[in-house]
């Protein structure tokens, strides 16, 4: 049951009228049983069996943590749930790229028998749930929470549908207070959800699914898609992934909001991004955020890592010697993001240790930049120097999404000769023409794009788009609703004989 | 120790993470008032600190601390414990 069927809005159409009718003290109750049925129909009996292990051992772990007066063995349970947790991500997700590692060192060392192949379907967003567990019991352990003793607020914490699938991956500090609180049916709220859910819609059946068919048709066949068609689709993926990803929290997001919850967000408008750091502060946040404070952190403040830091101080300096574990602890963050993508080099290299290629880059580059801003006297607050920024960081991270698109890395490797074979053909019309779409398709994935940039200005430049619709008289406001209601019933693509591609971070 | 004497020291600390002479933070002041003070200097500055009083903030500290003048509770608090 994907966010975009119609068997979905089925079940949510239900969920609210009987959400919003029963008293206050079953609407939790309500909510676990609808996630339960979310679960099961979008994932199956294994989806629903794993997220229930992970909801359990992790719920029993946190009450151990924090009834046990040790130190030590606060730190045993706390290192054996979250093995327990990462065994089975690692096991349903990655035991397949392991064994490919384990046939090439053997083959390495003469070994000619027939390689050990294993395959198995992850639960649907065990990468996601794994995470806000793994969280949720850290920040038990470093005392910032205290462990949840009812166990209807920690399982609807574990198992809120709207985020199961493709996160945003969430605090316990953050969402506990949502799922406390007195739920009062808030006519504003509720509208808000459904016109940032017809948003979310309008982004991934108008303007995502379109651009898929360029982009799968270019990649489905680079040879003779060569030169700036590659250049293109890449650029089109970006908008996609975007366009798919962020629509996907727009449903999400509005789906909660409906149900008087607020999840955290997840982006803010990322490709306006003047760096790369700045970028990964914009987009998918809830991961980057989980990183930084479960693992690069405690990384950098282990004793190894401090001793490290004292050492290369000693040998090369002060400024030199504090990069020394900062950079290594870089290298490791990075790694653990593309590998969390899925077990494959395309996203290692894509999403990962090419993005810590390009921050530390940046950080060595720095001094020269900074020399060339002087020199010819820049001023960086420009539009013209701010737009160059944005560009620089958008294809920087779209030579990235070459790597994470294409079917693998060495793929990714052969598609690059090709990048410059001076094609030009998808700058005429026959040519993208020739592309799975016609006139009539390319014209509104046009103007589905210019709205979408006209958005994110107005909300980076003056904030929330609904609030301001909001303000508007009757007539203005109905008419900005139903043009969005039936431009996604019109234009989206969806329908008997028409499947909508399923959202791409559901299958990480 | 003082309040005071921990502002000299932390001074100090800053003056030395982020390579600025001039910086004097105070209450108040919180990474965007710092050139520089982003999540990579952030790590650095709170190992430093933890060198120079020789502390250990917790984890939680390391990422929940709003501004200097809870950094200085903190920092009072552990040297006096």
């Amino acid at each position: 049951m994907a966010l975009t069927s119609l068997e979905f809005f089925a079940f949510f159409a239900l969920l609210l009228l009987l959400y919003h009718c029963v008293p206050q003290k079953a609407k939790n109750p309500v909510l676990i049983v609808a996630n339960l049925v979310f679960c099961y129909l979008a994932g199956g009996v294994r989806t629903l069996a794993f997220l229930s292990f992970t909801t359990c051992c992790t719920y029993v772990g946190a009450l151990m943590i924090e009834r046990t007066e040790s130190v030590k063995k606060k730190r045993a349970v706390l290192i054996v749930v979250i093995a327990a947790n990462l065994a089975v991500l690692l096991f349903t997700k990655y035991l397949g790229f392991f064994l490919h590692i384990g046939n090439a060192v053997s083959h390495l060392a003469g070994n000619t028998q027939a390689d050990l192949q294993f395959s198995i379907a992850a639960p649907l967003g065990v990468s996601f749930y794994t995470l806000q567990m793994i969280g949720y019991l850290a920040d038990v352990y470093m005392e910032k929470i205290k462990a949840e003793h009812s166990p209807v607020s920690y399982i609807v914490f574990a198992t809120f549908f709207p985020q199961i699938t493709s996160g945003p991956i969430s605090r316990y500090a953050e969402l506990e207070p949502e799922i406390s609180r007195t739920k009062k049916f808030d006519y504003k709220e509720f509208t808000f959800g459904l016109q940032r859910m017809g948003w979310g819609l309008f982004k991934k059946l108008v303007i995502s699914e379109r651009l898929a068919v360029l982009v799968n048709t270019i990649y489905a066949d680079y040879e003779t898609y060569s030169g700036f068609y590659i250049a293109a689709a890449t650029v089109f993926f970006a908008f996609e992934l975007y366009t798919d990803f962020s629509g996907y929290m727009d449903i999400a997001l509005g789906a909660a909001q409906c149900l008087g919850i607020k999840l955290p967000e997840n982006f803010t408008v990322p490709f306006f991004s003047r760096s790369i750091s700045e970028y990964w502060r914009k987009w998918h946040i809830t991961l980057g955020t989980w990183c930084k404070d479960y693992l690069f952190y405690p990384i950098l403040k282990s004793d190894a890592f401090v001793k490290l830091g004292k050492w290369g101080k000693k040998k090369f300096g002060k400024k030199k010697g504090k990069n020394i574990p900062v950079r290594l602890g870089l290298i490791i963050l990075w790694f653990t993001v593309g590998f969390w993508h899925g077990g494959s080099w395309k996203y290692i290299i894509g999403s990962g240790l090419l993005h810590c290629f390009y921050i530390i880059g940046g950080q060595i580059l720095e001094p020269v930049s900074a020399k060339i801003v002087k020199l010819f006297k820049i001023d960086v607050e420009c539009f013209s120097f701010r737009l160059f920024q944005c560009l620089r960081t958008f294809f920087l991270v779209c030579f990235g999404f070459l790597f994470f698109r294409a079917e693998s890395f060495k793929t990714a490797l052969l598609m690059i000769p090709y990048l410059f074979s001076g094609n030009m053909q998808v700058f005429t019309e026959e040519g993208m023409l020739a592309l799975g779409l016609d006139l009539m398709d390319l014209r509104v994935l046009f103007f589905g794009l210019v709205l979408l940039l006209l958005v994110s200005v107005f909300q980076t430049q003056r904030g929330s788009v609904r609030e301001w619709i909001a303000k508007q008289n009757l007539v203005f406001r109905w008419a900005v609703y139903l043009s969005l209601l039936f431009a996604v019933l019109l234009f989206g693509m969806y329908g008997p004989g028409f499947v909508a591609n399923q959202f791409i971070y559901q299958n990480f | 120790m003082t309040r005071e004497e921990a502002y000299e020291k932390l001074n100090e600390v800053f003056r030395d993470v982020f390579d600025d002479e001039d910086i004097t933070v105070n209450d108040a002041t919180q990474a965007k008032d710092v050139d520089g003070w982003d999540s990579l200097e952030h790590i650095n500055l709170i190992v430093a600190i933890e060198e120079m009083f020789d502390i250990k903030f917790s984890m939680g500290q390391t990422t929940s601390m709003k501004n200097v003048g809870e950094m200085v509770d903190e920092i009072l608090k552990k040297v006096e414990a």
